[in-house]
């Protein structure tokens, strides 16, 4: 059946899956994949999930709206599984593309100078415009030292991301921006690390701070991501090549290179305990967490619309008495690479009729 | 001696350390080459001490290479034999350009 044109975007959105799952290692996820949780609750959690996106209808809240509370990283990823999810139950072709079109209209919204699917290796929300009025807030000069703190800074927020998120929820907690272009080589990348203190999820969790902020300026270094936003890659040296920085903690600036490395050591101890947790749960008690959290990359936008982000009693009962193992027999990918990368994008195609 | 994936640039000299969990965390030394399946975040504070970081697998946006690219420090990764090969001690060079880890 040939679909209309303005589904097109979804060749861009599938070339952009590809890339990014083509880099990953998915052996290498812990303490398991969203190909072994998710299908377990696909069906429950699509009711969830369009529960929300009528409300927004009902409500008339316009996507731009959606688009300040839902990050681009977010938007992404979910998009993706929200894809394997209707294939994974069998949705009808309308209710597919009902639940993809969501996420392309927040993205839209969110993302006007394009790349909605980072594509080009790009996530940016801001104009070149606002972005240079950004770069002139104050900076602090780049040294290595300065860049290495902050370095220490980035991974103990991205190690305590997946302890809090579990390795493919992390971009609730880790998304870069840019690169910006700031002329004569250089370029600022902004790295947001937010919602490290969740205590609806996570009560007894005693990270220091709940947002960090980080601007930098490199100078020659070329800075990209995937579709998954906390994919950073480099060209060039980013410890000789960051020239001027600046971070705020909880919305202060921070300059002292000593409290850096305060906050980095607490992050990074509150986080190895936080994945020895994870790791270590009974599986029946990492799924329920897993659908609790699922439900919470979604909070601001519940929040937004005034309706109960926890996850509903189906939901949670979605997982009783099911395995991990269970989960990932859905999939029945081919074994060599070039027929599960067909296969793969069919499933990840709404508008083809292509089942696990 | 291992020939892998060069995910985060530059080239290292260290003394190599398996490492398995956190468990190992007050044995490794600062300058030490992080030898290990996968990296995980118990080992955060050890890869902050490391001068490099080898793995058995991982592909380009691991957690290794994602951790180590931050670092600045390099990492070859899909190295599949470095914990069996690799001795406690031994004087290593990792250079995460070519994904070559070779006897100093």
């Amino acid at each position: 059946m040939e679909q209309p044109a303005k589904y097109a975007w979804l060749d861009e959105f599938l070339d952009s899956a590809d890339k990014a799952l083509g880099y990953m290692d998915l052996a290498t996820l812990q303490p398991t994949s969203w190909q072994h949780f998710h299908p377990l609750i696909a069906k429950e959690w699509l009711a969830w999930f369009e529960n929300v996106i009528d409300e927004r209808e009902k409500q008339r809240v316009p996507f731009g709206q959606a688009a300040l509370v839902l990050q681009a990283g977010w938007l992404r990823t979910h998009l993706l599984f929200t894809m394997e999810d209707v294939k994974a139950v069998r949705q009808g072709l309308e209710q597919r593309l009902k639940h993809a079109e969501f996420f392309h209209e927040v993205l839209k919204a969110e993302m006007p100078q394009g790349d909605l699917f980072g594509l080009n290796g790009t996530t940016r929300l801001h104009s070149k415009e606002q972005a240079e009025k950004l770069a002139e807030q104050e900076f602090q000069a780049g040294t290595p030292e300065a860049a290495r703190a902050l370095g220490k800074l980035y991974n103990a927020a991205y190690n305590l991301g997946a302890g809090l998120y579990l390795d493919f929820y992390m971009d609730k907690a880790i998304e870069n921006f840019g690169s910006y272009d700031l002329g004569d080589g250089r370029v600022l990348v902004i790295k947001d690390m937010r919602f490290l203190k969740p205590t609806e999820v996570w009560p007894q969790i005693g990270t220091c701070a709940d947002k960090l902020r980080l601007y930098a300026i490199y100078e020659g270094v070329k800075f990209s991501t995937d579709m998954i936003a906390c994919h950073t890659q480099y060209q060039g040296n980013p410890i000789n090549g960051l020239k001027h920085w600046r971070l705020e903690k909880d919305g202060k600036p921070v300059s002292d290179i000593a409290e850096i490395n305060e906050v980095a050591t607490n992050l990074a101890t509150v986080g190895k305990n936080q994945w020895i947790a994870v790791t270590t749960m009974p599986e029946q008690e990492l799924l329920e967490k897993a659908v609790e959290l699922r439900c919470f990359v979604f909070k601001p936008l519940c929040d937004l619309l005034k309706i109960n982000w926890k996850p509903t009693t189906e939901l949670l009962k979605a997982v009783h008495g099911k395995t991990l193992r269970q989960g990932f027999a859905t999939w029945k990918p081919p074994k060599t690479k070039q027929a599960r990368k067909k296969y793969w994008r069919k499933i990840w195609d709404p508008r083809v009729e292509a089942y696990p | 001696m291992l020939k892998g994936l060069g995910v985060s640039p530059g080239s290292a000299k260290g003394k190599a350390r398996v490492v398995a969990g956190a468990r190992d965390e007050e044995n490794f030394l600062e300058g030490e080459v992080l030898v290990t399946r996968i990296t995980d975040p118990t080992m955060v504070l050890m890869m902050n001490r490391a001068c490099a970081i080898v793995c058995d697998i991982g592909g380009m946006t691991s957690h290794p290479s994602i951790i180590s690219r931050e670092l600045g420090i390099p990492c070859v990764v899909n190295a599949k034999k470095a914990t069996s090969t690799l001795k406690n001690g031994q004087e290593v060079v990792v250079d995460g350009t070519t994904g070559e880890v070779c006897l100093a």
